[in-house]
């Protein structure tokens, strides 16, 4: 029974991967081959940048002997981003699966379909948390390469996602608890995470800072670690090979894990059953307001996007971003121009006529973290038919998508681009080039998004989840985009050596264009057949 | 009303549908009968332009599924055997999507959803999200949906299975008095004893392959249709 359950959990996530092609086809290999080159690249840049910051603290905490506090800071930032990383889907994914009926009605006990369940929960928090844990021991061997500590902070990396499990397992505990008792749960959700978001983002806000304190108070702080955080102290020799530590940890990490297990298992049934239904609105019959088709769609497109906490929490992050952005422009603009002037200062000139295209590039940066047409055929899951059967042509079906993503994500993009250039004073025509090359930037990541997801797309999800934060379009979409980002600015500064940067701008926009008009006419002919062959 | 020539439906070596003929009329209700996995899904889904076909030919009202499928769509409604409908809208507002993809008019649309959710005592229920609905509210959501647009012809998949026999009443007398208006029905079923008191003419269909259809009298003869269709099976 054990195997079985846990191979449906293992076959699940594979299919996130790479879904189950029509009856009959196999996966190709170059399919699997192509994610896992993508995975290690997405994984090499990430911990690219945890790498530099363990330096730093490797370079003054190393030559201190402090190097299980080395160890025990960068334990704590990996565990932090492990947790951070699965905090949007670990409720969701422990009790809100669609086949948590059947698996409670086969002769199963409940505590094992939670176990199964938090496998899945530990192999996210794995991956998350060794993006920060594996760059910081890599560093640490290149200052001291003993075999001990090689192979205890290496287990590390697998002993420490039990911890992350724990802190996901309790969050995700919490959200059920909390929600169960609620009328308005996808509410509270969003505000759940977004606290947990801002808590986030102000700790990574601060992290420059918080690093070169630590570098200037190592002393302080080790003893402070040493005295108050016992477990900590004992993550940090342990990761330095020493065996003792390495015990003690194993055993509390297990003993957590094993409490939380307890705890999670004694409330798993009353949580996963919850009765989810608000208080019955009962329907008073009123005027009818008859739409176009177009609008029909559109509209049913916001409902399920306004009516999905995961979806909305991690497709619709950017816009948040974007506004938030705007408005600190605006309220800071005198502090913006000034600091961008003395940055400036001493730039050459193609620098500071490179201005608005980089202006513009940290507006689309923002926004590709708007992948809201990425999953959108996925999640129509098992109500595809219902588009199906309708008279429906496949073209207005995928319409509604890009527009949904446009009425969503230009008018903030635009906003921003406009204070943007009020705040950096761009001339006129540097800023309706910005404006263009924003809209025209939006428009392509809107299509990237649907033809991947057409291209890869999985309908046989147990866990909205799973299509909208796993799916590897949504991850080709967020990374696809941000090289386009960059390439769109790179483009501009090699054009710039030889014309002017404003040109350069435009033959941005008119490839952006180019790339926009072949992508409609991919949809309009490949992907509409694809999408009714679905 | 229907015409289904040779079709043809496989998946990989499988062949589902295999050189499968029908013809209904208007003003009939035609029963689809089989085991598990004979293919009566996959030909609903075929003659409901949700899945593509080899060869053959279906014909809805002069129109070809496979050269105008819209034209086709504008004419059917199709009830699924578990209608997965859409969790994050309410009773109410998937009937007014419903109403919107066929252009239905303010007032056509609410003289119909008020006497067909009342028909099916889910006045009530319309503001809920379908999400709160059991199955049997779900389809019978699908069939007021179904009805919602007048279509000329009806497929359904195994349409009594969750529904109350109160509402699994209604649906027989509607599906009647559809086709006395000129309408066609065309809806499989396990329930054998529906399908010989309900419908005029009844398919049977073994591994992909029709092997008997006609009306009602032709393929049971004396006999009580369960004893025809266990004998065929056999």
């Amino acid at each position: 029974m054990w195997k079985a359950l846990l191979k449906k959990q293992f076959l699940e996530l594979i299919n996130v991967y790479f879904p189950k092609k029509k009856a009959g086809k196999k996966r190709s290999a170059g399919a699997v081959v192509g994610f896992l080159i993508l995975f290690i690249l997405i994984f090499l840049s990430l911990g690219s940048s945890f790498y530099a910051a363990a330096y730093m603290l490797a370079s003054t905490m190393l030559p201190m002997g402090l190097s299980w506090l080395y160890f025990a800071l960068m334990g704590s930032l990996s565990v932090f981003l492990g947790v951070f990383g699965g905090v949007f889907s670990t409720y969701a994914s422990l009790y809100l699966a669609k086949d948590n009926d059947m698996l409670l009605s086969l002769p199963i006990p409940p505590r094992r379909i939670l176990l199964v369940r938090m496998t899945g929960v530990y192999a996210a928090g794995l991956v998350y948390s060794a993006v920060a844990w594996l760059p910081a021991v890599i560093c640490y061997l290149t200052f001291d390469a003993s075999p001990a500590a090689a192979v205890f902070s290496l287990l590390l990396t697998f002993v420490n996602a039990f911890l992350v499990l724990v802190f996901s397992c309790l969050l995700g505990w919490a959200v059920a608890a909390i929600s169960s008792r609620l009328r308005r749960k996808n509410i509270i959700t969003v505000i759940l995470s977004l606290g947990f978001l801002a808590i986030y983002f102000f700790a990574t806000s601060r992290m420059n800072q918080m690093l070169t304190s630590l570098t200037q108070n190592t002393d302080k702080l080790g003893e402070a670690v040493r005295g108050k955080l016992w477990p900590l102290y004992q993550l940090g020799l342990a990761a330095t090979g020493k065996v003792l530590p390495m015990l003690c940890w194993c055993c509390l990490v297990l003993a957590l894990s094993l409490l939380t297990y307890w705890l999670l298992s004694r409330s798993f049934i009353r949580l996963a059953t919850a009765n989810r239904g608000a208080k019955k609105a009962v329907y008073h019959a009123g005027r009818s307001k008859a739409s176009t088709m177009d609008a029909a769609l559109l509209r049913k497109e916001m409902k399920r996007f306004l009516g999905s906490p995961v979806y909305l929490l991690n497709c619709g992050l950017g816009i948040v971003f974007i506004l938030a952005v705007a408005v600190f422009l605006l309220v800071r603009a005198g502090a913006v121009r000034e600091t961008m002037t003395l940055l400036l200062s001493s730039a050459p000139y193609l620098v500071k006529a490179l201005l608005p295209a980089l202006g513009a590039m940290v507006v689309c940066a923002l926004g590709v973290m708007n992948p809201i047409t990425a999953p959108s055929i996925s999640l129509e899951g098992k109500s595809l038919w219902v588009l199906q059967s309708l008279p429906v042509p496949a073209r207005a079906a995928l319409r509604a998508k890009e527009r949904l993503q446009l009425v969503l994500c230009l008018p903030p993009a635009l906003l921003c681009s406009l204070v943007l250039a009020f705040v950096l004073r761009f001339d006129l025509l540097a800023a309706l080039l910005s404006l263009g090359i924003v809209a025209l930037f939006t428009a392509v990541i809107g299509d990237l998004g649907l033809m991947m997801n057409l291209l890869k797309p999985n309908l046989t999800w147990t866990n909205e989840m799973v299509p909208v934060k796993q799916g590897l379009p949504v991850l080709i979409t967020l990374f696809g985009g941000w090289i386009l980002a960059l390439a769109c600015v790179g483009l501009c500064a090699a054009l710039g050596q030889v014309l002017p940067v404003r040109l350069g701008m435009a033959a941005e926009a008119v490839l952006l264009g180019a790339a926009l008009l072949l992508m409609k006419h991919w949809l309009k002919t490949k992907g509409c057949r694809i999408f009714e062959e679905l | 009303m229907l015409h289904i020539e040779h079709l043809t439906k496989t998946y990989g070596d499988k062949r589902a549908v295999d050189d499968l003929t029908l013809h209904i009329a208007p003003g009939e209700i035609y029963g689809f009968i089989g085991h598990n996995g004979a293919g009566k899904t996959t030909t609903l889904k075929c003659i409901a332009g949700i899945l593509r076909f080899d060869t053959g030919e279906i014909v809805i009202d002069g129109h070809s599924v496979k050269e105008a499928p819209l034209e086709c769509k504008k004419r059917i409604a199709y009830i699924p055997d578990n209608p997965d409908l859409y969790d994050f809208m309410t009773g109410i507002q998937f009937l007014n999507f419903i109403a919107d993809i066929f252009g239905i008019d303010a007032g056509t649309r609410e003289e119909r959803i008020a006497k067909y959710a009342a028909s099916f005592e889910l006045t009530e229920d319309l503001a809920q999200p379908i999400a709160a609905y059991s199955h049997g509210m779900k389809q019978k959501l699908a069939m007021i949906a179904a009805w919602l647009h007048a279509p000329k012809l009806i497929l359904m998949d195994e349409p009594f299975v969750g529904l109350d026999p109160k509402a699994s009443h209604l649906l027989k007398t509607m599906m009647r008095a559809f086709c006395d208006e000129g309408g066609a029905i065309f809806f499989s079923t396990h329930v054998l004893e529906v399908a010989e008191k309900l419908c005029d003419k009844v398919a049977i269909i073994k591994n992909g392959r029709l092997v008997k259809a006609g009306s009602m009298e032709e393929v049971k003869g004396d006999e009580s249709l369960e004893s025809v269709f266990l004998e065929l099976e056999d």
